[in-house]
């Protein structure tokens, strides 16, 4: 406790909060552009912090990473462009909200659940990391195959009207994941001699093609035809009653979310799905979701933005980073002189502490900057669509640019554009390719991995407790929502 | 009248793109007179993606170098295909200087995996800036201390023991399979998306062993939590001066490594990269990146254009023989 | 008769088919049990039953086809703009390609006022240039014409 007020004393500092408020901003900036990561924005970031103390410094970048998570669904609510893999869930019923002109109460409802599912990661890592850490190390390559197959398994209930429809979509995202170096054997498939092709396509050029290219091309052909889809903002705030019924839904969410954190190998992608999938479960009244339902926003914002301090549970207590923006902080942290691991608490109680005090001003600072923000954020619908979905499209090819400086991300999100747009007229849904090349890598290289440390031996899958845990709910998951719709059907 | 309105917005915004276009051409297409390189920005491409130690190492090293050439070095990543996309390009780039390629170790083998047909020859070297050897650890709790007890451990369960590597056909996985090839024994080779997945599996306890650089278990050899056996290299680490060579530890061995290096287009007069080799060095040996180097117990190791440029050649004749040896070879 | 079911049934097969055919090539390792063409295959395989199934349902499907709407063309329109614009793009260079294709896709939604025409661009190229190129040191493609 007294390292915590000690930590608190050496937060407010003019310099530390400057570091953090600065960092928190542009990393939503960052995080809303299409085809800007966290990561990306975190390693841009860590030369600055080389010259500087190690609390400003760190604050800085864990400013970056919990601005930019939450940054990504600002454009993913207003405009159906995800800014992050992190955001991809809240397209689901962000965007529709939106559409029905309450854009101001779905951003309202992402920063509250984003500051709150942070909030509570950070209090999650503070209390009980060292007993957690040695949870997350339970899991191996069969654990992490069960993890990737139950995540995969929502497909099933975000598959919208056609559930076979959702699968064939959701089975082609796999298949496109294959695309590239075997994990296992180091093979290139359906290369098709492509250099480019041998680490495979990223997911962010075809999320960015599939979700808002696809939608421009369709807002293009309304103006043509001189469709006048006038959208409306109406200034509904989100009201004490409808937000208490969501606190249920966070809650959730940012426990699932803090536990996805902690694994090694899963992020803010997957949390956010598997977040959202659990709220449509535990909802009596499932036919709102993927219309604009307000549980469809919060879950997986608050389980996106709890992987945050989730991650940093075995970064801090063992060394070992998570997913990718915690690697970049793994060597923020270690230019500064300080080891991650079991001792960090030891010999540098004073600072770790502080940084906790500065992780939950940094979600205070969301919070803030969020709610001022929203009147500022939503005039983006004024632009009449004539010049937003042109500029909209130029942002599309800057976005996927930028990711790797490749040109081949650009024809790739191009693609994944027309594609999308044949899957709207179709109505085949786009969520779940999404899914599926999210899930894809992790599951095949983890099923393969796990085969080859049991020698073959299949009985690595039935005698573990956790992966059979996992398995059991997959396959409960996978099927439920084909039987109710029986059910539903008969009665 | 709309007619003439549209048009002339047309050639207004064309106009004036030209313009800054052209002025941008003016700037950029100067570079006539050589002894006065560099007049502008350099670019310094990193084959990998944001947030890894190489990119972390071109990252430090840029805002370094900036003081001696008296000009700005950004670092562009350009991942995919085990480096091969960003050093292709780097390859293809004009030889004026102002792209250099931070390449690693994958440059010599790439041709042997079958994954590109790049190699160091279409590359002139300019510094070699770190090395860091492959090092076989163990969890602390593993009953044996030595290479020797794990070598005997090894002959008596053939293929039990689960080596951890960054993947098939990566330097980590060539170091186990010559490890196995030189003592005699038999593992089971386990492939992971990078050094850092295997050394926590390893730490879960799930493999028995991995075959990656020091830097790479640092943290867990200073936590406790795994220990070092014997260092593949003709020296011992700076990290970790106490774990003996393999040669040291009875079995004779090569130096598998991973490095890094500064290297320009093919083409590139020799005066611009005595420049920028010149500048490479001198600001790898200042204190700030010596200082970033250590802390993330990465080994400094510099070589001139020239020894870098036959280190090159070794290594490609090396893996040429192991590829082939080992049957990785993609081809 | 439903035809979107029955042509994304076609072309799922049809991924499924190739995808698999592609899969004959792959090598057999002899140093894991599971070789690189097992999971694709598994997911051929689904894609074609999957597609199966939705052909099924779209001939068995009783309802009148909904009436086609004639807008499709004016998407395909929008499509070749941006993809000339993709593919001019590496030859001019990011800022002209996307300066001409604003002003064209804003010229095709009717807009003919010149302060909106040049002051669109001018501000998206201004943006882009001081965010992605000043701040975040992304290296916008100047185009090979100008090198």
């Amino acid at each position: 406790m007294n390292l915590l007020l000690e930590g608190l004393v050496n937060v407010f500092q003019w310099e530390v909060l400057l570091f953090l408020t600065f960092g928190t901003i542009l990393g939503i900036i960052i995080g809303s552009l299409p085809g800007l990561t966290s990561t990306m924005g975190v390693a841009l970031m860590l030369p600055l912090t080389f010259g500087m103390e190690p609390v400003p410094g760190i604050l800085l970048l864990i400013g970056v990473y919990f601005g930019s998570v939450y940054g990504g669904s600002l454009t993913a609510i207003l405009i159906n462009t995800p800014g992050t893999p992190a955001s991809a869930a809240t397209v689901m019923d962000g965007y529709p909200l939106t559409q029905k002109g309450q854009a101001h109460k779905a951003l309202t409802i992402s920063t509250l659940s984003c500051a709150i599912g942070g909030i509570i990661s950070v209090l999650v890592l503070i209390l009980v990391a060292p007993q957690l850490a040695s949870f997350a190390l339970k899991f191996s390559a069969p654990e992490s195959f069960a993890l990737a197959l139950f995540g995969l398994s929502i497909v099933s209930s975000i598959a919208g009207k056609s559930i076979v429809k959702g699968l064939m979509a959701g089975t082609l995202g796999l298949l496109i994941a294959t695309i590239g170096l075997d994990p296992i054997g180091g093979f290139p498939r359906f290369t098709f001699g492509m250099p480019e092709m041998t680490t495979g396509i990223g997911f962010i050029p075809i999320m960015i093609g599939l979700f808002a290219l696809s939608e421009a091309f369709k807002s293009m052909e309304d103006i043509f035809v001189e469709k006048r889809v006038n959208v409306v903002i109406e200034k509904v705030k989100l009201k004490w009653v409808e937000f208490k019924g969501l606190i249920g839904t966070i809650l959730r969410s940012a426990g699932i979310g803090t536990f996805t954190g902690m694994i090694p190998g899963a992020g803010a992608d997957i949390a956010a799905f598997v977040a959202y999938n659990e709220a449509k479960r535990f909802a009596k009244n499932k036919d709102e979701f993927g219309k604009g339902d307000m549980r469809g926003v919060a879950a997986p914002e608050a389980a996106g933005n709890s992987v945050t301090g989730g991650a940093m549970i075995p970064l801090l207590t063992l060394g070992i980073p998570g997913d990718a923006v915690t690697a970049v902080l793994l060597g923020a942290l270690m230019v500064q002189g300080l080891q991650p691991g079991p001792m960090l608490f030891e010999s540098n109680g004073p600072i770790v502490y502080t940084l906790f005090v500065g992780m939950l001003l940094a979600n205070v600072l969301l919070l803030v900057f969020g709610l001022l923000g929203i009147r500022f954020f939503t005039k983006v619908l004024l632009i009449p669509k004539t010049i937003l979905t042109p500029l909209i499209i130029m942002l599309c090819v800057v976005g996927a640019y930028s990711l790797g400086n490749n040109y081949f991300d650009v024809v790739v999100m191009f693609i994944a554009g027309v594609v999308g747009y044949f899957f709207k007229k179709f109505e085949i849904p786009a969520s779940p390719v999404i899914l599926g090349l999210i899930l894809g890598p992790m599951m095949e290289s983890n099923l393969r991995r796990a085969l080859v440390m049991s020698q073959g031996d299949l009985s690595i899958f039935y005698t573990r407790p956790i992966t059979v845990v996992l398995l059991s709910i997959a396959v409960i998951t996978l099927f439920t929502p084909l039987f109710t719709k029986k059910i539903m059907k008969n009665s | 009248m709309k007619k003439y309105m549209k048009y002339s917005a047309f050639a207004i915004v064309a106009v004036l793109l030209l313009a800054i276009a052209g002025c941008g051409k003016d700037n950029s297409d100067g570079a006539g007179g050589k002894d006065e390189f560099p007049k502008k920005a350099i670019t310094l491409i990193s084959p990998t993606s944001a947030g890894g130690g190489t990119d972390a190492a071109a990252r430090a090293l840029a805002a370094d170098v900036e003081k001696h050439l008296g000009q700005p070095v950004g670092v562009v990543n350009k991942p995919g295909g085990s480096g091969s996309v960003g050093m292709t390009e780097g390859a293809n780039a004009n030889p004026d200087g102002y792209t250099a390629t931070m390449v690693i170790a994958e440059l010599t083998m790439l041709e042997h995996m079958g994954v590109s047909s790049l190699n160091q020859d279409q590359m002139k070297a300019v510094a070699m800036i770190n090395l860091d050897p492959a090092a076989l650890t163990v969890p602390a709790d593993a009953p044996y201390d030595t290479l020797d007890g794990f070598i005997a451990y090894a002959k008596a369960h053939p293929g039990e023991l689960n080596v951890g590597n960054a993947g098939s056909g990566s330097i980590w996985h060539v170091a186990a399979e010559s490890l196995a090839k030189n003592a005699g024994i038999e593992l089971n080779h386990v492939p992971f998306e990078g050094a850092a997945p295997a050394v926590t599996a390893l730490v879960g306890g799930h493999v028995d062993a991995v075959t990656v650089s020091p830097a790479e278990v640092k943290t867990h050899l200073d936590a406790g939590t795994l220990k070092t056996l014997a260092v593949m290299s003709d020296k011992r680490s700076d990290i970790i001066p106490d774990v003996p060579t393999f040669t040291e530890a009875g079995l004779e061995s090569e130096t598998i490594a991973t490095w890094r290096g500064i290297t320009v287009p093919k083409d590139t007069p020799d005066e611009i990269v005595a420049i920028l080799e010149d500048a490479f060095l001198k600001a790898a040996k200042e204190e700030n990146f010596q200082k970033f180097m250590s802390s993330n117990g990465l080994g400094i190791e510099l070589k001139s254009s020239k020894e870098f440029t036959s280190f090159m050649d070794e290594n490609y004749n090396y893996y040429k023989e192991m590829f082939a040896e080992l049957g990785l070879s993609g081809k | 008769m439903k035809v979107p079911h029955i042509t994304s049934g076609i072309v799922s097969i049809f991924i499924g088919g190739f995808f698999y055919f592609l899969t004959m090539d792959f090598p057999k390792l002899n140093n894991t049990e599971t070789g690189p063409a097992f999971l694709p295959r598994i997911y051929c395989g689904l894609l074609v039953v999957f597609g199966l199934i939705l052909f099924i349902q779209g001939i068995l499907d009783k309802n009148k086809e909904v009436k086609k709407e004639k807008t499709f063309l004016f998407a395909l329109l929008s499509m070749g703009i941006v993809c000339l614009y993709i593919v001019v793009m590496p030859y001019v260079g990011f800022y002209i390609s996307t300066a001409l294709t604003l002003v064209a896709l804003l010229l095709f939604s009717k807009i003919r006022s010149i302060l909106t025409l040049v002051s669109v661009p001018v501000g998206a190229l201004l943006f882009v240039y001081v965010v992605f190129e000043l701040l975040l040191k992304v290296q916008i493609p100047s185009g090979s014409l100008f090198l």
